[in-house]
């Protein structure tokens, strides 16, 4: 069944990342299609290096840490745009439909013990996504804290309100990293 | 065809429809999309208290998230009138209007749609949710086919829309640098913010300090002793770093030179640290300078409301200068001030006939280019002493960092400044690596916090603006192992900060004239062992040699 999947490795990429396109406006749909310079379009760039490797690591088993890896990126970028959490990964769980798309009915039948590992392991690929997603949403609550002690800063310094290094440099890291 | 279910729908989960997917994206246009105010996203209102300051139309408490924005009775009639006047008065904003011929070529180039995806931060949709008004009511076309000319009538939720959106531009020209006929998005943004003014739409973070720059000399509304104090504070921490007082003229009368710089400087880190280094620099070179504390502010953020607020702003410089008898004004590390200079400054106040032609008195060097405005930009100044010699400076001492040099909107853009300060950092460092071509220059990608956008209330929408600008920065962090992203604004160095944070965290930000001070070799200084943030110079380890 790895072997089939494989084989239409393209064809569910591709449909995968219709998904996660779907998710934004249709000028940004083309947008991130058409523009390939990896600085005019960074979203672009996230999206088409994630999801071919997401998928080789999904059907090759790998651990959920190293899945997730694949999404880091994309993750981090899609925290930020106008999404809900459950939209902001939400496009992962596409997969599960995708994949059986690709399988004629009477392989389906036989291939209902792959699809439940299958789809439990998409499970874990989204749990482990929202982990990532709740500590990009942390480390903007975190920097917008910074920013205000930095703006400040004399003040603070001046009044010996504080002895803390305000700008240590290395931004917060919070939660599962 | 039945309704495809979504993943967060119980149906979804049905065989057949799992195997049913179908991913077409729906098309609605964009006229039919009302905005959604979402926190994270808009800036909060002005405060009452500070139009009422100012004498600007009707104060009072509103939320932008509430459906009835208090406007006046007659708004409809408010905004063809300053819309009919504004045509009348700036040519440009009647050429902008007219002209767009919808080619797309600036559409993708807004960092504000390269990070959200939203169509309406595409530059030309930007100008189009005023050009639609403009067709219908400005041209006989639009009076005659509607919409199919793609005109549209003023109603509440298109000023909605465009409160919402003139305030998600930070005009910071990289469209215009695109369009084959330079439409200027932030000129017409600039104009759709003035109509917003009339209404009485505007934000607390632009307005706030544009009344404290009235009363007090400055956005911050520090007062003279709390600027004295600062700097005294600061010369305290530079004698700590170097083992030197350095003097502080204030208000001096018939000194030869005018410093004026973004007051952000003397309060919010990491700028504080370029101000000191302006205060060795000057103290270094012996120069015969005044810091004011009437004219305690580079910036103007007048800029980001109306054109007769950049005047009464920007008015107070030259009379300063005026009042101290100086012969000529040197400007700090600021952005947007810079644009003030070079293109409202002379039209709006000047020629400061008083003022002489800026004449570098350590190199004799004339300051051409400032012949009118009288106002010479510190990194030209700075560069034309390291050309001549006339600075002792000790890179070495930077040979922990790895710079790379963001070129904020307004000098790169507006003024052209781009060598200068790389011409410096050169001078200053030995490890400087530029970020990839078409982000820098007149390319560069903003910070997403200008023209009033840097509070921290909209930090999500600035997020997504500073993602071309942070993934450009990670680049160079992970590529050459940059950690410090240097930019002469004001405004760059709070927000950038922010964004460094969040996409590249391991840089930090800090300004040309602080690493310029931690190279200079001060005559008598004690050995330098912390740089002007009183960290070891050269990393924990404190080893000086590479
Ligand atoms: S001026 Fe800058 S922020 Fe405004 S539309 Fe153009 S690119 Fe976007
Ligand atoms: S590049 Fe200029 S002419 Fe083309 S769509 Fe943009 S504003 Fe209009």
């Amino acid at each position: 069944m790895e072997e089939q999947l494989k084989r239409s490795r393209d064809r569910i990429v591709r449909k995968w990342t219709d998904a996660l396109l779907n998710t934004y406006s249709p000028e940004m749909a083309r947008f991130i299609r058409k523009e390939k310079d990896l600085f005019a379009n960074p979203v672009g760039a996230a999206v088409r290096t994630s999801l071919g490797p997401l998928f080789d690591a999904l059907v090759d088993d790998e651990s959920p840490e190293r899945m997730v890896a694949h999404l880091d990126q994309l993750i981090q970028i899609r925290c930020v745009q106008d999404f809900a959490p459950s939209e902001a990964v939400g496009f992962l769980l596409e997969i599960k439909g995708i994949v059986r798309t690709q399988l004629s009915e009477q392989e389906s039948r036989s291939a209902v013990r792959f699809l439940e590992t299958f789809d439990r392991r998409v499970d874990l690929l989204v749990l482990r996504a929202f982990d990532r997603l709740a500590m990009y949403r942390d480390r903007t609550w975190e920097v917008r804290i910074r920013e205000v002690k930095r703006r400040v800063a004399t003040l603070a310094r001046m009044s010996r309100l504080t002895d803390q290094d305000l700008d240590p440099g290395v931004a917060p890291t919070p939660a599962t990293e | 065809m039945a309704r495809q279910a979504k993943f967060d729908e119980i149906e979804y989960y049905d065989h057949k429809a799992l195997s049913a997917v179908d991913f077409r994206p729906p098309e609605t246009g964009w006229m039919d999309t009302p905005v959604d105010m979402r926190p994270g996203t808009f800036i909060y209102p002005a405060k009452p208290r500070h139009l009422e300051y100012l004498g600007f139309p009707n104060p009072r408490e509103w939320n932008p998230q509430d459906d009835d924005w208090k406007l006046p009775e007659n708004w409809k009639e408010i905004i063809f009138k300053g819309m009919r006047e504004r045509l009348d008065e700036y040519r440009s904003f009647r050429v902008f209007m007219d002209i767009c011929v919808r080619c797309g070529a600036c559409a993708d180039k807004c960092h504000f749609f390269i990070g959200s995806g939203d169509p309406k931060n595409m530059p030309v949709l930007r100008a189009e949710l005023i050009r639609s008004v403009y067709r219908n009511d400005f041209t006989t076309a639009g009076k005659i086919l509607g919409k199919l000319a793609g005109a549209r009538e003023v109603t509440i939720d298109v000023i909605k829309e465009w409160f919402y959106y003139f305030y998600q531009c930070t005009e910071c020209r990289r469209c215009s640098v695109f369009c084959p006929y330079g439409i200027d998005t932030a000129e017409i943004t600039m104009m759709a913010r003035e109509l917003l003014n009339l209404l009485g739409l505007n934000v607390n973070w632009i307005i706030e300090p544009v009344a404290n720059c009235f009363r007090t000399g400055n956005h911050l509304g520090i007062q003279p002793h709390g600027l004295k104090d600062t700097l005294e504070f600061f010369a305290d921490d530079i004698e700590e770093a170097t083992g030197i007082k350095v003097d502080i003229p204030l208000n001096k009368k018939g000194a030869e030179i005018l410093f004026v710089t973004p007051s952000g400087d003397f309060l919010a880190d990491p700028g504080t640290f370029t101000c000191m280094g302006y205060m060795m620099l000057f103290h270094e070179l012996g120069l015969d300078y005044t810091w004011s504390t009437y004219a305690s502010e580079g910036g103007n953020f007048g800029l980001f409301t109306s054109h007769e607020t950049i005047k009464r702003l920007n008015a107070k410089i030259y009379a300063e200068a005026k009042r101290l008898g100086v012969k000529w004004i040197l400007g700090g590390e600021c952005g947007h001030m810079w644009r003030v200079v070079n293109q409202y400054m002379d039209t709006v106040n000047g020629p400061a006939d008083f003022l002489e032609v800026p004449r570098s008195p350590i190199t004799g060097t004339v300051f051409e280019n400032a012949r009118s405005t009288k106002m010479v930009h510190i990194t030209e100044f700075t560069a034309d002493l390291i050309k001549h010699g006339k600075l002792k400076l000790d890179k070495s001492q930077n040979d922990h960092i790895r710079v790379t040099f963001h070129d904020s909107c307004n000098p790169a853009r507006a003024m052209g400044i781009l060598e200068e300060p790389r011409y410096i950092l050169k001078h200053v460092c030995n490890h400087f690596y530029e970020m990839p071509e078409n982000t820098i220059r007149e390319q560069t990608f903003c910070c997403g916090g200008g023209a009033g956008l840097g509070t921290d209330e909209n930090m999500e929408m600035r997020l997504r603006g500073g993602l071309p600008r942070g993934n450009a920065v990670q680049h160079v962090h992970e590529r050459f192992g940059v950690n410090h992203l240097v930019a002469m604004c004001a405004i760059d160095r709070a927000t950038l900060s922010t964004v460094c944070e969040y996409w590249a965290p391991e840089v930090r930000v800090a300004g040309i004239h602080e690493l310029l001070a931690n190279a200079m070799v001060m005559r008598g200084q004690k050995k330098r062992t912390l740089n002007l943030r009183l960290e070891p110079i050269n990393g924990e380890e404190g080893d000086g040699d590479e």
